[in-house]
């Protein structure tokens, strides 16, 4: 077996830098939004420490001169999803190592090329070409150790090394035993006594010595740096297609009775893709008729989808471009490739827009997931947090208490002002400071307002 | 009109920004005639509080704020009058007693035991009403205060209101206000402050965070609220009590009722039973008349005892010949149970201290001055200093514990305060800065680092643009802002406060860390403030290094030596002393001292006093040393500024450089009494007396004149004194010391294995760590065996003619460890690996740890033998299985290199004796062309050189002007190197690693070699 490892260490950083050439050199961290958790560092903000999964607070008290970007998750997912596209012209078999980090089987495939070598710089030429990433590959007999070449690309010169068949123990003995992933640390402090700092030496050990020394489940380690790793390659695999077939009892001359059969087989494909999880790309559809002249023609699915309307009418738009001289007695509809649905999933933003629009926002979702999951999908779990202060106005008199409040073409005069109180906090991180207020308004019901800092009123929606 | 009553300060440790005086100038500003403190459990404060305030003309008011047990929360209790402070002290004592260090609870029935002359006020949010209050059950607050109003009575007891914008004030208030209505008790507002203005509550919110160990992200409730914790002005308070017109005179009112004063000293001592009931004063007389028969010179007994007589006049008149006899008591009891001891520092001024046989040196004999330790000028009360044997001092405290009791003795609290360092590391913590960023910025600073962090050129140059950053510059602003604040509490060196009295009635009395020790709450500063007497007992580990040694010449050749006998005049050790050969000699090691020997060349034990007094922060910064050493090699004259200070310098050449001389100079130039000359020298060394000083200097430049002086030769005289100011040696301590500088150094000429035994048992001591003292040794012919587990003992040893590692030099080797190890050795010899990991029961870390420090190294090879200990552990749990391995399941590891053995054993041991540790760079500095120290002899001055070695020692001290001065050692030998500021600026990362090659320039001044960096480069 034959393995490549296509690499594009750091590409959330990578991307950034390359849609922004001003952050070339820079230190960049890349923070999940959401989760303010760094998901990747460039060499030179890990450098200073910084590593996956810290939080923003401490990147940029590692690193303050570093560019500390909101990661767009969605973006790199694109670029990854280029990559495996890129892969995909060669194999279906693509495994997701991690984010920018794919691997392929090519045992079979590089017989279709003079070497190895120009296969590699093949898919570097079109992965160049359709994302303008540089990634370096490794090519090796199993995963560990393509993966690892395909890293030592970014030490040595050139963007491909191949590691040939026997070689793997030799081509890993130099590294250090940090290559190892997820070493245990209580095994990597023994090895440093041992005076082991390499794969190759510990390699060397007795593997049987190993495994008294290690136990059999530390011992898997020691198979690796020895250039042994069976785990196979485990792609995920949509199917090249799915496709839908009529077969007619009676040929059918009428153009409008084609179409219903056309719409009929498009709504097979529809539920069949939509069990499956998966939109298609491209639709293809193939009419046989009586004189046994077969006719294909195809458009792409833009955008991907599982949708029976959407299927229908392009079904429809297909079978338009084709012209019968006799009877159609065969009807075949075929979506390829085929993409995971949840791919071409978008994600809502629901709470940036003001209150009115992100009801709307939440509704038009509501039915969307209806429509694809059925009406049991939507439940009332739990609230996710607080509900956000709502910008009212307040009228004060001289001493700042409220005498009068207004929003949504409301207005309500105070009546009384029950209790007021300062709440002041996160001074190191962002300062807060509101005076609060609890009031009955003139029609008896009680609600708690603040003043912030820059005197705006809001409703606090969490008290009342 | 507003008076402050519930106030805390930074002795509310941890819960409080302000200081006592920045309250106090404060309330000042706001012309509050009073103000209270009211720390929490504490009189920390309380005689820093009352000179604060009698300087500022506002009247003090003893309080705190006292925790109840079982949820009883808080209530604040002022001082009406002197029993009021007495029991304000007994109830503290109380509630800390049997709590964990920092920690206070008191059961509200003591209250009652302790009530008279206190006036208690409800407290804060977080007391037992409050409580009750806010969980909406107010006839629980009724009862509590019907409680309390029934302990302290109804005029005693006011129901407290406070302000602070929260959200359940203005509930609590009315509650609080309705329970005090119904049960006719009177309000007052008050503001427990914690901070002087808003912008001190980040400064609180850190100190809270350090306080629970949590960082500002994680600690939500245990912050306040706001920032609204202040100490607010009359007429703003006055606003917020609008409603309550009662509250805020009713401040005044218990301003006006409350006049108690704090217990100032001189305590009244504990009696001391004399025979036959005689007067304390005549068993003194006649324990001193013994004295003078045995210890004087027969020929001059009159001198003797006019002197006795004198200074036995002023000891009664002072009241102070119980301290004397408990002193002489103490050190009666130490020599009784063979523990070396002798008095140090002023009080070998005092012919009675030696008759008495606490100090060695008879005072006369040198001129001593008996005003320099004690007068009736005196502002402040006289200590006596004593050194014990170390190791053996708990004994001597203990003594004194069992003697007087728990109740009428105890030691001197320290207040640990906040240094930048780590002001940086709980900032930093607070704040969720990484602890690898936190170390690196903390390792960037001095000790002695203060002031302004965000401009301090070390950061600076460590960290460049990083500081600039918001975050940043955050945490270095608030850790600057830190600096000084009280910390925690520990226990002072030895400061040990006797009292006829119960203590706990005068200062409240806390249990310490360490079992069967208890502190006063005031530190020595506050002690010597308010005029009480302690006793120092202090530990001097070259003592029970000392004693070790004899014990070990006492096994070898059956004799102890008597160390007492010694005549000071041995030219052997005054040799090898100018031969530099004084690692390990007290006082005469340090790189300063090894670089003034051979300049200075000691002869004589006047020489020793001098040579230690010389290398002292007071000479130096007095630019004394070098005027000095001319003088004494005649290269210059001694010159006089006027003819008057011959008499008073003549003996040092000229220069200042005893305690003494400055009150000998004020006499005879300025007509200074003895006791205004001391109040004088007390003045110079006190950092913060800029006022004081200049007082002193018209009043001696008056007197000069009168005595005929020009004022201007007054001024510089005056001016010299001032510059002597500093830290510096008496000549009575400089004497007292120099007798244990020649007993080491005759101990190290005479006995040197003895001697390095000793100092080996008693690491870490002195200015060298253990690796240095054992290379010394090696290198003045000092054998050594290795750390091994069939011969070594817990300790050092010595074996034949070498000296043995001992077995608790292993780290991570504690008395249990070692003791297994013995007593299992006893039993038979460890024949295997196996057999010592069944036998001892040890877990993994610690056999690997036996390993690396070569103490199995006679079971193979160390890596074979560490491979081993997973094959060893798996028998021991199968005792059944047999060790029968196939060839393919042995490891063949390469051996350890020598290097590589070298450097664990150091790491597990601290030392290694298979060579230096610079032996792991030997290479590197051989290509970078480094000579080794020992060739330095042999070169010429200003020759550029390279050196490389191991930094042992690195001085960076406030006082050399950015100047920083290294030891650096490689196998031949140890040098000093100095570096220009600049450089060390430079440099700073590689001065703070451990292995450097120096290039720079040789300096040979007189057989002193030193080398002036030109650069530094870590290795």
């Amino acid at each position: 077996m034959r393995l490549t490892c296509l690499l594009v260490e750091h590409l959330a950083a990578r991307i950034e830098t390359l849609l922004d050439p001003r952050l070339t050199g820079k230190p960049i961290v890349i923070v999940r939004g959401w989760a303010d958790r760094v998901i990747d560092v460039t060499a030179e903000a890990s450098a200073t420490g910084i590593r996956t999964g810290d939080s923003r607070q401490r990147a940029e008290q590692l690193c303050p001169q570093a560019a500390i970007l909101t990661a767009r998750e969605e973006l790199y997912q694109a670029y990854h999803d280029q990559l495996r596209l890129v892969l995909l012209n060669f194999t279906n078999a693509v495994e997701t190592a991690d984010l920018g980090e794919l691997l392929i089987e090519v045992s079979a495939l590089a017989r279709a090329f003079p070497s190895e070598a120009d296969l590699a710089l093949q898919i570097l030429s079109q992965v160049e070409t359709a994302t303008h990433l540089q990634p370096t590959i490794g090519i090796a007999s199993n995963k560990f150790t393509a993966r690892q070449a395909a890293r030592q690309c970014l030490a040595q010169v050139g963007r491909v090394i191949i590691v040939p068949d026997g070689h793997e123990r030799r081509f890993l003995e130099p590294l250090p035993l940090s290559a190892l992933p997820d070493l245990p640390a209580e095994m990597s402090r023994r090895l440093y006594w041992f005076g082991i700092t390499t794969l190759g030496g510990f390699a060397q050990l007795p593997r049987a010595a190993v495994t008294l020394q290690f136990g059999s489940e530390w011992a898997v380690y020691h198979d690796l740096a020895r250039g042994i790793d069976p785990q196979p390659l485990i792609p995920q695999l949509p199917p090249l297609l799915i496709s839908r077939t009529l077969k007619l009892s009676e040929p059918l001359r009428d153009r409008a009775m084609v179409l219903a059969a056309v719409e009929r087989l498009a709504t097979r494909l529809a539920q069949r893709l939509d069990e499956a999880g998966y939109h298609a790309l491209t639709l293809a559809l193939r009419v046989t008729t009586a004189d046994d002249h077969e006719q294909v023609t195809g458009a792409p699915v833009k955008p991907p989808t599982a949708s029976v309307e959407q299927l229908q009418r392009l079904a429809d738009r297909l079978l338009g471009r084709l012209t019968f001289k006799s009877e159609v007695i065969d009807l075949t509809l075929t979506a390829y490739p085929l993409r995971e649905w949840h791919q071409s999933a978008r994600q809502l933003t629901l709470f940036d827009a003001p209150l009115q629009a992100s009801l709307v926002h939440l509704q038009a979702a509501i039915k969307v997931l209806k429509q694809r999951f059925g009406e049991a999908v939507i439940r009332l779990a739990s609230l996710i947090g607080p509900p956000l202060p709502l910008p009212i106005k307040v009228d004060t008199r001289a001493d700042r208490f409220p005498v009068r409040l207004s929003w949504g073409g409301w207005s309500r005069r105070v009546k009384t002002v029950w209790n007021c109180w300062r709440e002041q906090g996160t001074w190191w991180d962002r300062p807060l400071l509101r005076d609060y207020y609890q009031v009955e308004t003139d029609n008896g019901v009680t609600y708690t307002l603040f003043c912030d800092d820059q005197q705006r009123w809001f409703l606090d929606r969490r008290r009342g | 009109m507003y008076v402050e009553l519930h106030a805390h300060s930074f002795y509310s440790l941890l819960d409080g920004v302000p200081s006592p005086e920045e309250l106090v100038r404060r309330a000042a500003e706001y012309e509050m005639p009073a103000l209270a403190l009211t720390d929490h459990d504490a009189l920390y404060g309380a005689v820093r509080f009352a000179e604060a305030a009698q300087q500022a003309g506002v009247k003090p008011i003893f309080g705190a704020e006292i925790t109840l047990v079982n949820g009883g929360g808080h209530i604040t209790l002022l001082a009406e009058n002197d029993d009021g402070y007495a029991n304000l002290c007994r109830i503290i004592t109380r509630a800390r007693r049997d709590q964990a260090k920092g920690f206070a609870a008191l059961p509200w029935r003591v209250l009652a035991d302790y009530h008279t002359g206190l006036i208690a006020l409800s407290g804060c949010a977080r007391s037992e009403m409050a409580w009750a209050i806010l969980d909406r059950k107010p006839d629980k607050a009724r009862q509590v205060a019907e409680r309390f109003a029934a302990i302290f009575g109804k005029h005693n007891f006011y129901v407290e209101i406070q302000r602070h914008f929260a959200r359940d004030d203005r509930r609590l208030n009315a509650g609080l206000v309705e329970v005090a209505r119904r049960l006719h008790l009177p309000i007052v507002a008050t503001g427990n402050t914690h901070y002087l203005n808003p912008d001190g509550a980040p400064l609180h919110d850190i100190l809270t965070c350090i306080r629970q160990r949590v960082p500002l992200s994680k600690a939500h409730d245990l912050l306040r609220t706001n920032a609204e914790y202040f100490l607010r002005s009359p007429q703003e308070t006055a606003q917020l009590f609008a409603e309550w017109p009662d509250a805020l005179p009713a401040t005044l009112e218990i301003a006006a009722r409350c006049h108690a004063k704090l217990p100032n000293g001189p305590q009244t001592l504990p009696p001391i039973a004399t025979p036959d009931g005689r007067p304390a004063i005549d068993y003194l007389r006649a324990l001193c008349a013994v004295g003078l028969t045995h210890k004087c010179d027969h020929r001059k007994l009159d001198g003797y005892r006019a002197a006795l007589d004198h200074e036995l006049t002023i000891i009664e008149q002072q009241g102070l010949t119980n301290y004397f006899l408990i002193v002489w008591d103490l050190v009666h009891f130490a020599r009784s149970r063979g523990i070396p001891c002798q008095g140090r520092g002023s009080a070998a001024n005092s012919l009675v201290a030696y008759l008495l046989g606490i100090t060695p040196i008879d005072p006369l004999s040198i001129g001593l001055v008996f005003e320099r330790f004690l007068s009736p000028e005196r502002a402040t009360s006289p200590d006596i200093d004593i050194d014990f044997q170390a190791d053996r001092r708990e004994e001597v405290i203990q003594y004194l514990y069992h003697e007087y009791g728990h109740e009428y003795a105890a030691m001197a609290c320290t207040v640990v305060t906040f240094g930048a360092r780590q002001a940086i590391r709980d900032v930093g913590m607070a704040l969720a800065f990484p602890s690898e960023m936190i170390d690196r910025v903390s390792d960037s600073l001095d000790v002695h680092t203060t002031g302004d962090l965000i401009t301090l050129p070390s950061l600076r140059a460590a960290f460049g643009s990083q500081l600039d950053s918001a975050r940043w510059r955050q945490w270095l602003k608030l850790a600057g802002a830190l600096q000084g604040f009280p910390r925690h509490l520990g226990i002072h060196n030895g400061g040990m406060i006797l009292s006829g009295p119960p203590l706990s009635a005068q200062i409240p009395i806390e249990p310490a860390t360490m079992d069967d020790r208890f502190v006063v709450q005031w530190d020595k500063d506050s002690l010597d403030l308010a005029g009480w007497i302690k006793l120092d007992v202090l530990g001097l580990r070259m003592l029970s290094a000392i004693a070790d040694a004899c014990d070990v010449i006492e096994r070898q050749t059956g004799q102890r030596p008597d160390l007492s006998l010694l005549r000071f005049d041995d030219r052997q050790v005054y040799d090898m002393i100018c031969r530099g050969a004084t690692v390990g000699v007290f006082q005469v090691e340090s790189r300063a001292q090894q670089d003034l020997i051979p300049r200075f060349q000691p002869r004589t034990f006047a020489d020793l006093m001098v040579e230690i007094a010389l290398i002292r922060p007071g000479p130096i910064q007095a630019n004394m040393v070098h005027p000095y050493l001319r003088r004494r090699d005649g290269r210059e004259p001694a010159i006089y500024l006027h003819p008057l200070l011959k008499p008073a310098l003549q003996e040092t050449l000229g220069v200042i450089l005893f305690q003494e001389q400055v009150l000998k100079v004020a006499r005879d130039l300025a007509g200074f009494t003895p006791g205004e000359g001391e109040l004088l020298r007390r003045a110079l060394s006190h950092k913060h007396a800029q006022q004081q000083i200049e007082l002193f200097r018209a009043r001696f430049i008056a007197g000069a004149q009168s005595n005929g002086v020009a004022e201007k030769i007054a001024d510089q005289v005056f001016n010299q004194l001032k510059a002597f100011g500093g830290y510096s040696f008496s000549k009575a301590h400089a004497a007292a010391f120099a007798v244990i500088t020649y007993w080491s150094a005759w101990l190290r000429c005479h006995h040197s294995t003895a001697f390095f035994v000793g100092l080996l048992r008693n690491q870490p001591m002195g200015f060298y760590p253990k690796h240095v003292v054992i290379n010394d040794a090696r290198r003045a012919g000092v054998k050594f065996l290795p750390i091994d587990v069939r011969h070594s003992q817990a300790d050092v040893t010595v074996e034949g003619e070498a000296i043995r590692l001992g077995l608790s030099e292993v780290h991570g080797f504690g008395p249990e460890q070692v003791e297994t190890l013995i007593v299992e050795r006893q039993r038979g010899p460890f024949q295997s690996l196996l057999d010592l990991v069944k036998r001892t029961g040890f877990d993994r870390p610690h056999v690997e740890a036996l390993v690396l420090a070569g103490a199995l190294d006679y079971l193979g090879e160390r890596r074979q033998v560490l491979w081993d200990i997973a094959e060893a552990y798996r028998l021991a749990k199968r005792p059944r299985e047999l060790p029968l391995r196939s060839p393919d399941e042995h490891a063949r590891l390469a051996p350890m290199d020598r290097e590589t053995r070298l450097a664990t054993a150091f790491a597990f041991t601290g030392a290694s004796l298979e060579g230096h540790l610079t032996d792991v760079r030997r290479d590197a500095f051989t290509r970078a062309g480094a000579r080794s120290i020992n060739e330095l002899a042999q070169l010429k001055h200003g020759q550029p050189i390279k050196i490389g070695g191991l930094i042992v020692a690195r001085q960076h001290p406030p006082t050399a002007k950015g100047f920083a001065f290294l030891a650096v050692e490689d196998p031949t030998g140890i040098v000093n190197v100095v570096v220009h500021p600049a450089i060390y600026e430079r440099d700073r990362q590689a001065l703070h690693g451990a292995f450097v090659l120096i290039e720079g320039v040789l300096q040979k001044e007189r057989g002193a070699i030193s080398v002036a960096a030109k650069k530094v480069i870590a290795m």
